[in-house]
């Protein structure tokens, strides 16, 4: 027998539930084994002092106090009963149902967002981002996006101006245009910077008409 | 007047007597009924079993009377959820297990400051195996019954908690294993090994003890 299962048959002999025949096997280990032979008799001894120790007795008053707080106890359920506690439970269900009704209303909005946002991609169990959700590209023209003449910028969103990365594609469908040509932002913005660049057109070529008089000059001083 | 008294007096002896005939089981349902009788009777026999397993449990006499008191009082206002599918003893000590189980988990959350005007965090001192016996005593002076039971109740407070519960009910309350199970929720072979290791904690614990020779 290894010391292994001496081990469990020592705990099963303190038990009391050992065989006759288990019992044997075990006192022949332990006559030939010192560390279990030990071990049985420590564990044997050290639960007979246990054993041996009287019990502890509680206060003389024990039954007496007992009564008492008994009697407190149904003063305090009395005193609160039944109204106070019908109120208490009440309001707990009260709050337990609110908790809930909100939670359910969270879960219920984030999901429509989602929905509204996301769609899944077929079969592959991923979700993607909706065309229809992606940032829209307004416009006065007709190709849905504007397009500065110099292809410096793109207005897109409400009024929104971000400079054209080269290779840019127009990202989602074009918005409809606005009748009222006076409440369309886009439009009036997309005037406004048109005449800007007609402005910045204008002093260049300004410059340009100064430059070519002083050279004009420079090549024919005797004029002056 | 005085016989009238005389034979009421005998009569509610009677009815006593009579009571502690019957069974736990019989007694904590005669409780929500109104019988306080009944329940005194339960009182009487559990009172010092109960005390013992929570003062073995919490090692402070105040704190285990306590404790005790306060598993009669729950036991007596949930006596109307009382189901006979368990024993009356199983159930008074779940009652008295979960009490002395939150009182040791509020101790532990204690702020750590206000062990200092204490003896020590009971954590700390388990599976210490430190000597439990005076080393200035002689070694051939033997113990009295109250050295005694202090060495057993210092060595059983430094069984780890975890396995401390399941061996004092079985060692000190003699519950047997399927009673444990029911008592603490643990299953049968957890209990089985808890109280097996336990066992070894506390004769590691009073080897010095031993040593000395059992016959004290």
């Amino acid at each position: 027998m290894k010391c292994r299962q001496a081990k469990k048959l020592i705990f099963d002999f303190i038990d009391g539930e050992i065989s006759d025949q288990d019992r044997l096997v075990l006192e022949q280990h332990l006559s030939e084994c010192t560390s279990c032979e030990t071990m049985a008799s420590g564990l044997s001894d050290s639960l007979r002092l246990l054993h041996r120790i009287p019990p502890v007795e509680p206060d003389e008053n024990f039954n007496w106090k007992l009564r008492l707080r008994l009697a407190k106890e149904k003063h305090a359920l009395q005193t609160s009963a039944p109204s106070e506690r019908s109120w208490l439970r009440a309001w707990n269900t009260r709050f337990a149902l609110s908790a809930l009704s909100t939670f359910v209303l969270v879960l219920a909005v984030g999901f429509v967002l989602m929905r509204s946002v996301f769609e899944p991609v077929g079969g592959t169990g991923e979700f993607e981002l909706k065309p229809s959700a992606m940032p829209r590209v307004s416009t006065t023209t007709e190709s849905g996006r504007l397009t500065q003449p110099s292809g410096e910028g793109v207005l897109y969103g409400r009024g929104m101006f971000r400079p054209v990365i080269y290779g840019d594609q127009p990202v989602g469908p074009p918005v409809a245009k606005t009748t009222d040509p006076l409440l369309d932002v886009d439009s009036l913005m997309a005037r406004y910077l048109r005449s800007r660049m007609e402005g910045y057109r204008v002093q260049l070529l300004e410059r340009q008409v100064e430059a070519l008089q002083t050279e004009l000059q420079k090549c024919n001083p005797e004029q002056d | 007047m005085i016989d009238e008294r005389k034979s009421v007096h005998a009569d509610s002896l009677r009815e006593k007597s009579k009571l502690k005939t019957l069974s736990d089981e019989e007694l904590i349902l005669r409780v929500p009924e109104g019988d306080n009788v009944s329940f005194d009777i339960l009182v009487d026999r559990y009172k010092v079993r109960l005390y013992n397993y929570l003062f073995r449990l919490v090692r402070d006499e105040d704190e285990a009377e306590e404790l005790a008191q306060e598993t009669f009082v729950k036991a007596f206002i949930h006596a109307g959820k009382y189901k006979t599918i368990a024993k009356f003893s199983t159930w008074l000590y779940t009652i008295a297990t979960n009490l002395v189980r939150n009182r040791l988990r509020a101790k532990k959350r204690a702020p750590r400051f206000l062990s200092l005007w204490s003896r020590g965090s009971e954590s700390e001192d388990e599976g210490k195996t430190i000597d439990l016996v005076d080393q200035s005593r002689l070694p051939d002076a033997r113990f009295n019954d109250s050295e005694l039971g202090e060495i057993i109740n210092e060595a059983i407070g430094r069984i780890p908690e975890k396995y401390r519960v399941s061996f004092v009910l079985r060692e000190v309350n003699q519950l047997s294993y399927e009673e444990i199970a029911a008592a603490t929720g643990l299953k049968l072979g957890t209990v089985r090994s808890r109280i097996n290791r336990a066992r070894n904690y506390f004769r590691k614990l009073l080897e010095p003890v031993l040593e000395r020779g059992t016959d004290f």
